[in-house]
């Protein structure tokens, strides 16, 4: 791989990368409020 | 008889082992005398000294009489714990027995912040390239932003294992130095009406038993449907939070907590020092990778604050988030949320930060695994 190329396929994997951590996140969040919904902490003893 | 012959060490020293041993010293003494990440910084200070002795009997050596090899028991333990990443792993499931999820539970939006304040990872992966470094190398140099250990080692020993020495060093430095790098980026990057946003808590909300047992399960299914390659890490990460919250496995959870913490600490520490030898470490690469690391932790913080103003363009008076709390989506836990606390607390010494810094905090701790496993899954598809 030539520096260039280099350089480039790091902007990618950065790009894709960053983009993927918060869609992550986001389908974290959406478990989270599921999960809190289901099993809500009120209702235990 | 020659001197070399009955001193060998000393006939074989040269000034890059004086270095070592001097920068084994100076890790030490940071490690006692100013308490910075003391578990890790004195056994890879004393391991460092260890090692650079010459002929030292703790590596491998070839016997000069018989010319067999005579094996080092630091080459075993690496060989062992960290080019098998049974070490890191193993800490992941002590790390993961010390976490409590709750605080996510009542702030699930905070979420976003440990993947914002990521960005100083990507950001230094890319500088590294244009400084010459290969993408295994740059990707190993830039997951010192990820501000924790188990997460460096694995991925600097798997792309760039000559490389683990002073990405460990850096790695655990720059955690003890969290409260330093962290104060003054976000000074510069926050206005004083700010850092004085109070944010609204419902510290009261009661977390179910269910929801804390449901989650590390449902995160490594999750994660390891996307992206099996972050398996190892997520899944230990969460395996050892599951010991913790199931409830019928305290002696588990309180032996993960402090024997395995304990033990694997100390072997890791001393066995991540057989790297630091004065050929390895000594090298121009060695001071840019310092470099490079802190820009990476200076970039997270960056990254969170910025996030957390943008945003605030979308949300109301009253409902705004504190930027400095974007600053705690990195993985430095608790130091991060006490630095922000602090620092909400000397502009108005009646905001209460710390509930909204530990929620960022811990869901740093979910974000810098998952950047991880992601560095580990997409590289190698580059080449």
């Amino acid at each position: 791989m030539t520096q260039l190329e280099t350089i480039f396929a790091a902007l990618e994997i950065a790009g894709i990368s960053l983009i993927m951590i918060f869609l992550f996140m986001s389908l974290f969040f959406l478990m989270i409020k599921g999960i809190d919904k289901l099993f809500p902490g009120d209702n235990e003893e | 008889m020659e001197f070399a012959d009955l001193f060998p060490a000393l006939a074989g020293m040269t000034w890059k082992h004086l270095v070592m041993i001097f920068v084994g010293i100076t890790l030490i003494y940071l490690a006692i005398s100013k308490k910075y990440e003391p578990t890790l910084l004195l056994p890879m200070g004393f391991g460092a000294i260890l090692v650079n002795i010459p002929f030292t009997s703790a590596l491998t050596q070839i016997d000069q009489a018989t010319g067999t090899e005579v094996i080092g028991a630091l080459n075993v333990f690496f060989d062992a714990g960290i080019a098998t990443e049974v070490f890191p792993l193993l800490i992941f499931v002590a790390i993961g027995a010390m976490i409590d999820f709750s605080p996510l539970f009542r702030n699930p939006t905070l979420l976003l912040f440990g993947a914002a304040a990521q960005f100083g990872i990507f950001l230094t992966m890319v500088l590294a390239t244009l400084m010459g470094f290969d993408l295994r190398e740059a990707a190993s140099i830039g997951i010192i932003g990820a501000a924790d250990g188990p997460t460096s080692i694995i991925v600097a020993s798997r792309f760039a294992p000559q490389l683990l020495g002073p990405i460990s060093v850096a790695a655990y430095s720059y955690m003890a130095l969290v409260p330093i790098i962290q104060r003054p980026i976000v000074k510069l990057t926050t206005t004083k009406s700010e850092r004085r946003i109070h944010m609204r808590m419902d510290a009261n909300k009661k977390i179910s038993n269910v929801a804390l047992i449901l989650f590390p399960i449902s995160v490594t299914v999750l994660a390891g449907l996307i992206a099996p390659s972050s398996l190892a890490l997520i899944g230990f990460l969460m395996f050892g939070n599951l010991i913790r919250t199931c409830g019928v496995l305290n002696s588990l959870s309180k032996s993960a907590q402090n024997e395995l913490s304990n033990l694997v600490t100390l072997l890791l520490g001393i066995t991540i020092a057989s790297t630091m030898t004065a050929e390895r470490f000594v090298q121009w690469e060695t001071l840019m990778i310092i470099c490079l690391g802190l820009i990476a932790f200076i970039f997270d913080t960056f990254g969170g604050v910025i996030f957390a103003k943008f945003l605030n363009l979308f949300r109301k008076e009253g409902n705004k988030f504190n930027p400095m709390v974007g600053a705690c989506g990195i993985s430095a836990f608790p130091m991060s949320a006490r630095v922000i606390h602090q620092l909400g607390q000397e502009e108005d010494p009646t905001n209460y930060l710390l509930m909204p810094a530990i929620s960022a905090n811990v869901s740093g701790q979910i974000g810098s695994v998952i950047a991880g496993g992601l560095i580990l899954t997409l590289v190698p598809l580059w080449g």
